[in-house]
């Protein structure tokens, strides 16, 4: 009797051990990342950040004097742009609205290789908020969930003192 | 409503009883889930911690894998004080004085936490480069807590009531900020006090994953329950599926407001974070979101006709071999791990593993259950 109704449960299980099978993804392609709380008096800031990001991204957050065009202006120093990219979007963080860019370039303070940018720019008049994910290429194409995550909850939680 | 006459009409204590072990048998499955993710997929997250970093999710399969198996300690917690105070209202039809119950629950209570030390972390650490001495895992709090919750059994309801409230809402606020992991540096008799009862914390010699006090407020809990069940159980099952709802109802509230009762703020919006709780110590809701749907769970359960019984027969199979699944279970699974998937799988990869576990201690469990129940092996296997 006991082993009768087990068999019934059979069939779901070669059912859930098939659709596993079949649709079983590139093991590095799933997982999450560890992010901590920080608050950084000095910069006048708290947010989150990863714990460990590897060494094939660098992520950037700030809050920068001057305006908006000031941020772009210095964006547009430190990388090959010619112009400043269209905006891709915008997000509503848990403080801060932000503009939403992703592009690539390279970031000569870095080296001569291509990266991959994706930015988000928030602020007013005097004080902007800047947070720049920069990854190589093919990094960002073979993880795009984890770092679009990464960047997301980056600029989620970023907010400036009070 | 005739299926649950009929089952009312032939109410034996086990029929009456299929909703608490096929719902310890669900959760059971879960937690097995979630330690195959860890010695199998190599999937497993450090853990949602008060402190420390907190795991964001980037893709749903693997969260959906660690959430679902949530369920599984807060559960066990509950169910273990119903079945704390079904078991003494027994005993004591049967002649047990109160110091023969508290007794015997101290002793199991004991056997716990010695099998977590002797027997538990050496499972542990065959996955793990290293692990600390002394470890303060579920089993530990769930015998810490049953000791406790022995003294606490012929409380009145009002009282269990009040006690699981100041514990549910008192722990949460002694935790302390975040910025503070690593702070407790196990210097002072009050450095220890706060690891074993209130802060999951430690060093490489004692650490706390499970301190007692914010997780006894479940077995106050089950105890509180198991009264009603007593009682009345179409009352209380009924009851459950109300408390369980109102519980996900106020986890709706406290965690879109996003303060008290979360520990830590959310850290996006999207649905995984809405879902993604602090578990170590557990947060309000955590406990809200879980015990919701653990209560729910119960109260369907108890409404099942004979034939869904029987379709879930499997459940209560390992539900009624907890202490017994869960110790063979984790030695299984380092082992399959081990000799099939030592670099680890995807998440959906390792599923099938799971499953296979399940399978091979499904017979295993069935024969110590009525092994269980068979003279004089029973007099020592009541204690496990």
């Amino acid at each position: 009797m006991n082993l009768r109704t087990l068999t019934r449960w059979i069939p779901l299980v070669l059912c859930v051990g098939l659709i596993s099978c079949t649709t079983s993804l590139d093991k590095d392609s799933q997982g999450w990342v560890l992010m901590r709380y920080y608050t950084n008096e000095e910069r006048g800031l708290s947010g989150v950040e990863p714990i460990d990001l590897g060494d094939k991204a660098q992520l950037v957050q700030e809050a920068v004097p001057g305006s908006r065009d000031e941020m772009v202006a210095a964006t547009l120093e430190s990388t090959t742009l010619d112009e400043f990219p269209e905006s891709t979007g915008s997000y509503q963080g848990a403080v801060l609205s932000w503009d939403l860019y992703s592009f690539n370039t390279e970031i000569p303070e870095l080296g001569p290789f291509p990266v991959h940018v994706d930015m988000a720019l928030a602020g007013g008049e005097s004080l902007g908020y800047f947070v720049a994910l920069v990854t190589l290429p093919e990094e960002s194409e073979q993880f795009p969930e984890k770092y679009r995550s990464v960047f997301l909850h980056t600029i989620y939680s970023l907010s400036p003192l009070e | 409503m005739d299926n649950v006459q009929t089952l009312e009409s032939k109410s034996s204590p086990s029929s009456r009883l299929f909703a608490v072990d096929a719902l310890r048998g669900l959760i059971i499955i879960l937690m097995a889930l979630d330690h195959a993710n860890f010695f199998v997929a190599h999937k497993h997250s450090p853990g949602e911690y008060w402190g420390s970093g907190f795991p964001i999710y980037y893709d749903s399969l693997t969260f959906m894998t660690r959430f679902v198996t949530h369920l599984a300690a807060p559960g066990f917690f509950f169910l273990m004080g119903v079945g704390m105070l079904l078991f003494a209202e027994s005993q004591q039809k049967h002649g047990w004085s109160k110091w023969a119950v508290i007794r015997h629950f101290l002793i199991r209570g004991v056997v716990l936490i010695a099998l977590q030390q002797l027997v538990v972390n050496r499972a542990w650490e065959l996955a793990s480069d290293g692990w600390p001495t002394i470890y303060i895992g579920v089993l530990v709090a769930l015998g810490a807590t049953m000791i406790i919750g022995s003294l606490l059994l012929w409380l009145k309801p009002i009282y269990l009531l009040i006690l699981a409230v100041v514990l549910f809402v008192g722990t949460e606020f002694l935790v302390p900020a975040p910025e503070l992991w690593g702070a407790n540096q196990l210097a002072t008799v009050s450095d220890y006090l706060n690891t074993i009862l209130l802060v999951p914390s430690g060093n490489a010699t004692l650490w706390s994953n499970y301190p007692i006090l914010p997780w006894l407020e479940l077995v106050v809990f089950g105890i509180l329950f198991g009264g009603w069940l007593k009682r009345d159980q179409n009352q209380a099952y009924s009851g459950a599926i109300k408390i369980g709802l109102g519980f996900l109802l106020a986890f709706l509230v406290v965690r879109y407001l996003d303060g008290f009762g979360n520990i830590l703020p959310r850290m996006g919006n999207t649905w995984i974070d809405y879902l993604n709780l602090v578990k170590y110590p557990p947060s309000i809701t955590f406990t809200l979101l879980t015990m919701g749907l653990n209560l729910v769970l119960l109260g369907v359960l108890a409404k099942a006709n004979e034939k869904i019984q029987t379709f879930f027969y499997p459940l209560v199979v390992f539900g009624k071999a907890p202490l017994f699944f869960y110790v063979i279970h984790l030695f299984l699974y380092a082992g399959l791990g081990m000799w099939l998937a030592p670099e680890g799988t995807s998440i959906a990869g390792m599923y099938p593993y799971w499953l296979l576990g399940l399978l091979l201690l499904f017979p295993v469990c069935l024969l110590y259950g009525r092994l269980k129940h068979h003279p004089p092996v029973n007099k020592v296997l009541r204690y496990l």
